[in-house]
């Protein structure tokens, strides 16, 4: 029973941390543009495009 | 125009990503070989921008995004600044949103985002020089919030590099009311799912039977788990006792009555219960209740707040910005009467008011829906809303704002749309009668138990409130509209209306728009006849006039010119194997509303309307020149997939009727072809009206479907309004449905969806109906605990979900159509499903 006492002060904090990183998350506006996200790997470096091998008839 | 340049023409796909290309509209379409990618950008407004010479050769591509991203090595150019310090008016911030630290935050939209690309590359540009602005681009709504600081970068220059990329902006009403709404949606969400679960870990061993659980212990985790609820009750339970007060207000109780009144009566039952030493509590289904129905509510509002968003970035006929006739530019806020302002060819008036130059032809089909622009002298009054089709012109402001025909019509159908009586008003009378019963049972119940076993009494009362929560009755409804709402944009539709799924099922009759609705407006190639009557000229010359080379005097009469008949003149071109070499007219002089006449190989060519050779004016367009008379028939096309979808809706058991302000002629051609019986035109926007209310009167529930101004009273009287995203903002104010495809075979596709949801809703409403005669009585015996309450309206919640959830396009492939369909107009629908997750 004392695990408990301990245990569910730490599981509470866990929540409290959850709320807050959730709440922090949505004011810095992550979930503003979910669209771009699979971009985002790209932002780093600036890929040449006209490297990439052109698809369709025209290529 | 050299042989290279024609290639494009069979290059249907992208070169840069592949996608199949959608026809842009050809009215854009100008070919010119030494057109280069930054001239191509800084004169977007004459030369198509999808096509430009890249290493030697004519490419297309099916968005700026792709373009720009072909061309990412190359500088931008943005040399023209100048031509964009209106931005840079202290008006404009005026209506923005300001920062403590100086910087302000507008919202743009800007119709060129295509996909995520067009997103990535607005903001790398953006950014790369100025490090300091905040961008969000809202892909799907193809909407861009921009913060900024005026001091530090000014509006100018963020705007001239964008229009450089290829994305002309506009300016529209910040969304940032509904944005902090759905931060706030989200929160509430996340706390009430967070929180619900804890609560039922916590609980969890109150429901273990078969222990020996310690008496403390139980009461400890009794307390833990009211602890965790009560954050979702203060943090989202104010949702709800707000709705409730609303409610009462109105003097009509209804579900946000009957949730308050449950949550607060077990949180209150519950805690005096733990107050007096019980374990009898009921927070864990108090949590999980709440969340179900935010979850709900949450798929409701944004799949509204998305459609809704979409109606105002459409709005906005009339520009923000007006020129004097001495050049200098004003905001059409600041306007008075008397002032002499001046429109160019293309733009659009800004208030009414009465020509001062000798002559111009507008186009005024937003007013009164007739396709062909009209000769306006003198003294005669032009109408805001109207565009110059041709001759620049000068006109004396009489009439702003408010006081405008175009502003007469808005309001007029925002009447005629009030009188509307909508099927919401059913359903809350339903909720009502629904939540006033299961107040009057719950009070009989808690009496007779309270004389029979006062003990018991709140424990049975709990459980008829919650076995009774009108639960699956709240989300029957509201989930199957989510869910129909979302298929329905998958397919590139929008409901601006919460009452338009109900009242399109209804529907057993369409009365449509001919021009821009069933045709498209002069975009697509002409047909051309050419007929030849100068017999007498010169049998010799005869051989080199023909068809095709008729055709290519016209085209090149009418280069440089930006008309729609211009544009049908030089698509037509593209599309026919031209043998003639490409012709060079000089001197070329414009007939302001009647045609051109140029110069070409030294003779005096004259392209326009049949008046300008006194002849009948049956449509035609006539060339006419020493050699012979040519006469092209320019045709409208149909819109993709017309005549598929008139068979459908036909099948569906839809009376259709045409109803066009156009001339009785070209109506009948499009009837003939489509196979509709009934067809009227020359019709004004009030016959319309009378049309559809005639219809109402005969005890029919018509479908209006229109694009036009003309249309917008017509569409405000009719049961059920669609029009089109293309179509004019105040036709957008009175519709229920807002189509964005092209193509038009997702109208009988709305008709089966909202059928199939409305027989959905039905088993569901019927479900919650039978679950909640069958248990409240149970309940009210003492039969049902609270536990096995809560458990029963979560099952049938469950139930319900799974029933809506069947509206979801898993049997997509079996309607063959369809597919087919979503195929043709990928590259519409992938704009709204690029949202998805």
């Amino acid at each position: 029973m004392n695990a408990i006492l301990i245990l569910i002060p730490i599981s509470l904090l866990f929540v409290g941390a959850g709320i807050w990183a959730f709440f922090w998350a949505v004011d810095k506006d992550q979930f503003e543009s979910l669209d771009r996200a699979s971009l985002e790997p790209l932002d780093t470096a600036v890929v040449d495009p006209l490297e990439r091998p052109r698809a369709g008839p025209d290529a | 125009m050299d042989g290279d340049a024609h290639n494009f023409a069979v290059n249907l796909h992208c070169a840069h990503c592949g996608d199949a290309l959608v026809q842009p509209f050809s009215a854009e379409l100008t070919r010119d070989s030494n057109t280069t990618l930054t001239q191509a950008a800084s004169k977007s407004s004459q030369a198509n921008p999808l096509e430009f010479e890249f290493e030697g050769r004519w490419v297309r591509v099916c968005c700026v995004g792709c373009r720009a991203a072909m061309a990412f090595s190359c500088p931008i150019n943005v040399s023209d600044v100048a031509a964009f310090s209106d931005w840079d008016r202290v008006e404009l911030l005026e209506a923005a949103e300001r920062f403590d630290d100086g910087s302000f935050m507008l919202c743009f939209a800007i119709d060129a985002i295509h996909c995520p690309n067009c997103a990535w590359l607005i903001e790398t540009t953006l950014l790369r020089s100025a490090p300091e602005l905040q961008i969000t681009c809202d892909v799907p709504l193809r909407l861009v919030h921009l913060r900024f600081d005026p001091r530090v970068r000014p509006l100018s220059h963020i705007v001239a590099e964008l229009s450089a990329l290829g994305y002309p902006v506009r300016l529209v009403a910040s969304q940032l009311n509904d944005r902090s709404a759905k931060r706030k949606a989200l929160k509430e969400l996340f706390i009430a799912g967070f929180c619900a679960v804890q609560a039922m870990m916590f609980a969890e061993p109150l429901y273990w039977t078969n222990t020996d659980l310690p008496a403390e212990t139980a009461h400890f985790f009794a307390w833990l788990s009211a602890l965790i609820t009560l954050p979702v009750v203060g943090y989202c339970g104010a949702r709800f006792l707000r709705g409730a007060r609303n409610e009462l207000r109105l003097f009509s109780p209804a579900m946000d009555t009957l949730i308050s009144i449950s949550i607060f009566l077990a949180l209150i039952g519950s805690f005096v219960g733990l107050l007096m030493g019980s374990t009898q509590v009921y927070f864990d289904a108090i949590a999980m209740f709440v969340f179900v129905l935010l979850l709900g509510r949450m798929l409701e509002s944004s799949l509204m707040a998305r459609a809704r968003a979409q109606a105002t970035r459409l709005n906005g006929v009339v520009p923000e910005l007006a020129e004097r006739d001495t050049g200098e530019r004003v905001a059409v806020a600041q306007l008075k009467i008397g002032d002499r302002l001046r429109a160019v060819m293309g733009s659009t008036l800004v208030a009414d008011g009465v020509l001062a130059s000798e002559i111009s032809a507008f186009n005024e089909a937003l007013l009164d829906g007739e396709s062909r622009p009209k000769n306006r002298r003198r003294g005669e009054r032009v109408y805001a809303g109207a565009s110059v089709y041709s001759g620049d012109c000068v006109y004396l402001v009489d009439a702003l704002g408010e006081h405008t025909e175009l502003a007469q019509i808005a309001r007029l159908s925002r009447t005629a749309s009030a009188a509307r009586i909508p099927n919401a008003a059913q359903e809350a009378q339903l909720a009502t009668r629904f939540t006033s019963v299961v107040l009057v049972v719950a009070v009989l119940t808690a009496l007779a138990w309270w004389l029979i076993a006062p003990e018991r009494a709140l424990a049975v009362t709990l459980s008829v409130l919650t076995v009774a929560c009108p639960c699956a009755l709240g989300l029957a409804l509201p989930l199957t509209r989510a869910v129909a709402h979302a298929r329905l944009q998958s397919m590139g539709v929008l409901l601006l209306k919460p009452d338009a799924l109900e009242r399109l099922n209804r529907v057993d009759s369409a009365m449509l728009d001919k021009t821009g609705t069933l045709t498209e407006l002069m975009a697509a190639a002409p047909s051309v006849t050419a007929l030849f009557e100068k017999e007498s000229a010169a049998l010799a010359n005869t051989a080199s006039f023909n068809a095709s080379h008729a055709l290519a005097l016209a085209r090149a009469l009418e280069q440089g010119q930006s008309h729609p008949i211009a544009a049908a003149f030089l698509s037509a071109g593209q599309t026919q194997e031209s043998p003639q070499p490409a012709l060079q007219a000089t001197q070329i002089e414009v007939l302001p509303g009647q045609g051109v006449r140029g110069n070409i190989s030294g003779q005096t060519w004259t392209l326009g309307s049949p008046q300008l050779f006194d002849l009948p004016d049956n449509g035609d367009i006539v060339l006419d020149g020493a050699l012979g008379r040519a006469h092209f028939s320019i045709d409208e096309s149909l819109r993709p997939g017309a005549a598929e979808a008139v068979a459908a809706l036909q099948t569906l058991g839809l009376a259709l009727e045409i109803l066009s302000g156009d001339s009785a002629e070209r109506v009948e051609r499009v009837a003939s072809r489509l196979k509709i019986a009934h067809a009227q035109a020359r019709l004004t926007p009030t016959q319309k009206r009378a049309q559809v209310l005639a219809a109402n009167a005969a005890g029919h529930f018509p479908l209006m479907l229109g694009d036009g101004i003309n249309d917008a009273i017509a569409l405000a009287s009719a049961h059920v309004a669609v029009t089109f995203g293309s179509a004019s903002g105040i036709a957008h104010a009175q519709a229920d449905v807002l189509i964005l495809a092209r193509d038009l075979r997702v109208l009988p596709e709305i008709i089966r969806v909202a059928r199939r949801s409305n027989s959905i809703a039905r088993q569901n409403l019927r479900w919650a109906q039978n679950y909640n005669l069958l248990v409240i009585p149970l309940a009210a015996l003492g039969l049902i605990g609270p536990g096995l309450a809560a458990l029963g309206m979560g099952l049938s919640s469950l139930i319900v979900t799974c029933n809506a959830a069947r509206l979801w396009p898993w049997q997509a492939a079996s309607n063959p159509s369809f597919d087919t369909m979503a195929d043709s107009s990928r590259a519409k629908t992938a704009v709204i499903n690029s949202s998805a997750p």
